[in-house]
């Protein structure tokens, strides 16, 4: 039997107004163990980012408390890694150089950079383009560049914000398994933002469904499909299944009122 | 870019072709018009041959002016240039700053060249100090104002991501605002490439260039403007624009070096 | 060179452009005749100041009302190209320098001297009184600040065998009297009153004594003299008569009109320009040498067209008929036939 851990991120009681502005988010509370992989979704505005940012460290919570491994956000920093939605890549930097950017600004030395950076890059199947300059990459691998530099700090926890978002669904569904793949060499923490019902479901164990105006976390659906999921998983039918129910629920979540 | 075929070679042959038979166009309205002149109008625009003959005789003359003018053009284009990045540094820290600062820029940049030319001869002395700063003056608020501007343009996921990284401002200035950055800042020095040959030109008619008596372009269109030489001012002129020419090119050169592996504006049409 | 087929639609375009400036290039009619008489328009070479007073005294007391003429003295400044000015029909007299004319006139511009306003020219070097310079030879590898192009520029450098810097002349003083090595070109009329009250003190080289001796002359285009003769020769004769007026008589028409059209000027001022205009014999020359306000010789013409020659500003000598003529004086002041 595994020793009890604590939960690698908590959130309790967290409130979130920018400014003098409207509420955002209001008293949200959950907790993830090592291992888990946590999806967000929820109609516009429901707060999703925010609460990535939250967790990450880039904003305050207004109330309310976010302990991520036992630490502060912003002193948890070195242990996150944050995949956003635009792939945020240096246009000015090869692929390898952006690849070394986090490591270069906590002054790794260079072999190990170079090492460290192709090891990413074979991991999202990219290696072969280490000297290409973004603008000749398409979005697709735009966007697994920007996973493979979130991945080279050796992340704990990996926060996605609509990474797939921009690209076609048959590159979406790629990804998709691809990040599983990697999922299943590195055992990080993953926190996913998503609009897309089929994708919440297919990578993830737990998904928080949040409902908007302010946002608040309206319930919680377990996904229970084993790893490694595949293609066939998408398949099955009790993935198909639990798709049209969690739809159901976000349906039913867009109607309510403030 | 051209498929194979007889169609895209002629078009290709057509499109060398047109600007040359623009041009040859033009010099013969030129003509024209100068035929036209009635003979009291004649000598205020000089034919052709005219400024040819000028730039015949008068070359070396008109190469050593170019080279003088040029000279305190460069040396105030540089300095605007290092300048500019300074201070546009110092500018992008903080919306106070710029709140600051900026007025007293658009001062500068308002108050007329033409005024405080004379004051700066005043100061400095006449000659190339005088015709540097002068140029400096002209180019320096445009560069500013764009670079500045990139500076504090940056992707707002960059400035996360870097800050993510727990990047010092150092690097966050250096190693993403900076390079980010770059694209405006040669927008500006295209328009300081512009503005520098002029500035000197007019730092020139103002405060003299005579660098071992030999006096800069300016300086000649006061002679052949009051010698009423029509054919050797307009062969002035047309150095003149040689030199901004040259001017803009090294700027378009330079800028090419920098960016044109990763920024879109060499991107080609057909990728 | 292969000549280029012109398609045809261009080269109508082109001939039609070509017509248009030909029918726009008339120059507007110079003199109108106007109730008040024939119209003059005279330029002057600067600001309304003593060194143009015999003008201003004349239009002032009603001479060229009494000949006849409407005259308007238009002032001139820095920077203003008069004989542009004259081509493209917006004066019809002017003032000058007779070398400036001369060199023009070889270049085949259509000007012609009619008169002389100052037998010699008020223009001087002016330096420190301090300054090591006492004559023109000492100006040797020294800094002037002159007016690019002028002709006795090259003139002291070939005569006294001298180079020398120039800087654009900005018709100021001010870096005169902060720098009391400063050298700069003036008129003996003007810059000296100025420096001295500012606490300075100045000494003059009178350029006339260099052996470079411009009239200081009234000039036009051949085609206005050609339609206007009379009224050009009563515009000399009246301006002389104003000159003499000016000099001799009572200035104080001239000095009222002057400083109502330029408020800078002062009594004080123009009483200093008039005693140095006497003092050098600007305006009547020298007696002894029988010279006369208003007067031009053939013999220093002559002088004028051979310095310019041997200069190499104007190829050759050229004849005095193209460029003077002697006979819109008034007959007393006029030069022997030759």
């Amino acid at each position: 039997m595994r020793e009890e851990q604590p939960p690698i991120v908590e959130l309790k009681g967290v409130e979130k107004r920018y400014g003098d502005g409207p509420l955002v988010l209001d008293k949200v509370s959950f907790s993830a163990e090592r291992g888990d992989f946590v999806t967000l979704i929820g109609p516009s505005g429901c707060g999703k980012s925010t609460i990535l940012r939250l967790i990450s460290g880039l904003n305050p919570v207004s109330a309310g408390s976010i302990v991520v491994d036992g630490m502060e956000p912003s002193r948890a920093v070195e242990k996150l890694a944050f995949v956003f939605q635009e792939p945020t890549l240096l246009p000015w930097l090869t692929v390898a150089q952006n690849v070394e950017v986090p490591m270069r600004l906590h002054r790794t030395e260079a072999a190990t950079r170079t090492e460290t950076a192709r090891r990413s890059l074979e991991l999202v199947r990219l290696a072969d383009h280490m000297d290409y300059y973004p603008r000749q990459l398409s979005g697709g691998q735009k966007m697994r560049v920007s996973i493979a530099r979130a991945l080279s700090v050796s992340p704990r926890i990996l926060l996605l914000d609509e990474p797939f978002g921009a690209l076609d669904e048959m590159t979406r569904d790629h990804l998709n398994e691809e990040l599983l793949a990697i999922r299943q060499q590195l055992a990080w923490t993953a926190f996913f933002v998503t609009h897309s019902v089929a994708e919440a479901v297919f990578l993830s164990n737990r998904i928080l469904v949040f409902s908007a105006n302010p946002g608040r976390l309206h319930g919680e659906i377990k996904v229970d499909f084993p790893y490694p999921r595949t293609e066939e998983t998408r398949e099955s039918e009790p993935y198909q299944r639990l798709v049209a129910e969690v739809s159901k629920v976000l349906r039913s979540v867009e109607r309510l009122k403030a | 870019m051209s498929a194979p075929g007889t169609g895209s070679r002629l078009s290709r042959f057509a499109r060398n072709l047109l600007p040359v038979a623009t041009g040859v166009g033009m010099i013969v309205a030129w003509y024209a018009v100068c035929l036209g002149l009635s003979p009291d109008h004649r000598f205020l625009l000089p034919s052709p041959r005219e400024v040819a003959q000028a730039f015949a005789e008068k070359g070396p003359t008109l190469w050593s002016a170019a080279l003088s003018t040029g000279t305190g053009a460069l040396l105030g284009f540089a300095m605007a240039v290092f300048l500019s990045f300074g201070l546009a540094l110092f500018l992008s820290l903080s919306a106070l700053v710029r709140a600051s600062f900026y007025p007293y820029l658009m001062i500068l940049q308002m108050t007329p060249i033409i005024v405080i030319a004379p004051i700066l001869v005043l100061w400095v002395g006449p000659g190339l100090r005088s015709v540097t700063i002068i140029t400096f003056l002209i180019c320096f608020f445009p560069m500013v104002v764009n670079t500045t501007q990139g500076l504090i343009s940056t992707d707002r996921n960059l400035v996360d991501f870097f800050r993510m990284c727990k990047a010092t401002k150092w690097q966050e200035i250096f190693l993403l605002r900076v390079p980010a950055a770059l694209p405006y800042f040669f927008t500006g020095l295209k328009i300081g490439a512009t503005l520098a040959p002029i500035g000197a030109i007019v730092g020139d008619y103002i405060a003299g260039n005579s660098s071992g008596g030999q006096g800069g372009l300016g300086f000649l269109t006061i002679v052949y403007s009051s010698q009423f030489q029509m054919g050797a001012l307009f062969a002035t002129a047309a150095v003149g624009c040689i030199l901004g020419f040259v001017f803009v090119s090294g700027v378009i050169a330079l800028s090419w070096l920098a960016l044109h592996k990763w920024h879109d504006s060499f991107s080609r049409p057909d990728t | 060179m292969r000549i280029l087929e012109v398609p045809r639609r261009t080269a109508v375009l082109i001939a039609a452009l070509a017509a248009f400036l030909a029918g726009c290039s008339k120059p507007a009619p110079a003199s109108p005749q106007t109730g008040g008489g024939a119209r003059i328009r005279f330029k002057t070479d600067w600001y309304p100041q003593a060194e143009h007073g015999g003008f201003y005294q004349a239009l002032a007391k009603g001479f060229y009302k009494d000949a006849g003429l409407d005259v308007d003295i238009v002032p001139g400044g820095p920077g203003v190209l008069v004989p542009q000015l004259m081509l493209s029909g917006q004066v019809d007299v002017a003032m000058g320098r007779s070398d400036d004319i001369i060199v023009f006139a070889d270049q085949g511009l259509p000007f012609v001297i009619v008169g002389a306003y100052m037998e010699h020219d008020p223009q001087a070097i002016l330096v420190h009184e301090e300054d090591t310079v006492r004559t023109f030879a000492d100006l040797n590898n020294r800094t002037i600040m002159a007016v690019p192009g002028v002709h006795w520029i090259d003139f002291l450098k070939l005569r006294y065998h001298i180079d020398f810097r120039q800087i654009p002349s900005n018709f100021g003083i001010a870096q005169f009297m902060s720098d009391t090595s400063f050298i700069q070109q003036c008129f003996v009329t003007n810059e000296p009153y100025y420096v001295r009250k500012n606490g300075g003190h100045p000494r003059t080289l009178l350029l006339s004594d260099s052996g470079y001796d411009p009239y200081r002359i009234i000039f036009t285009t051949q085609g206005f003299l050609r339609e206007h003769p009379e009224e050009v020769r009563r515009f000399i004769a009246a301006s002389i008569h104003g000159w003499d007026d000016f000099m001799n008589g009572d200035p104080s028409p001239a000095k009222e009109l002057i400083a109502a059209r330029n408020t800078n000027m002062t009594n004080e001022f123009m009483d200093y320009s008039i005693k140095a205009m006497r003092e050098a014999h600007i305006i009547s020359g020298k007696p002894e040498l029988g010279e006369r306000i208003g007067m031009m010789t053939r013999s220093r013409m002559r002088e004028q067209v051979d310095a310019l020659a041997q200069l190499g500003i104007i190829p050759k000598t050229i004849p005095l008929g193209t460029i003077v003529r002697f006979d819109f004086l008034p007959p007393e002041l006029q030069p022997a036939a030759r």
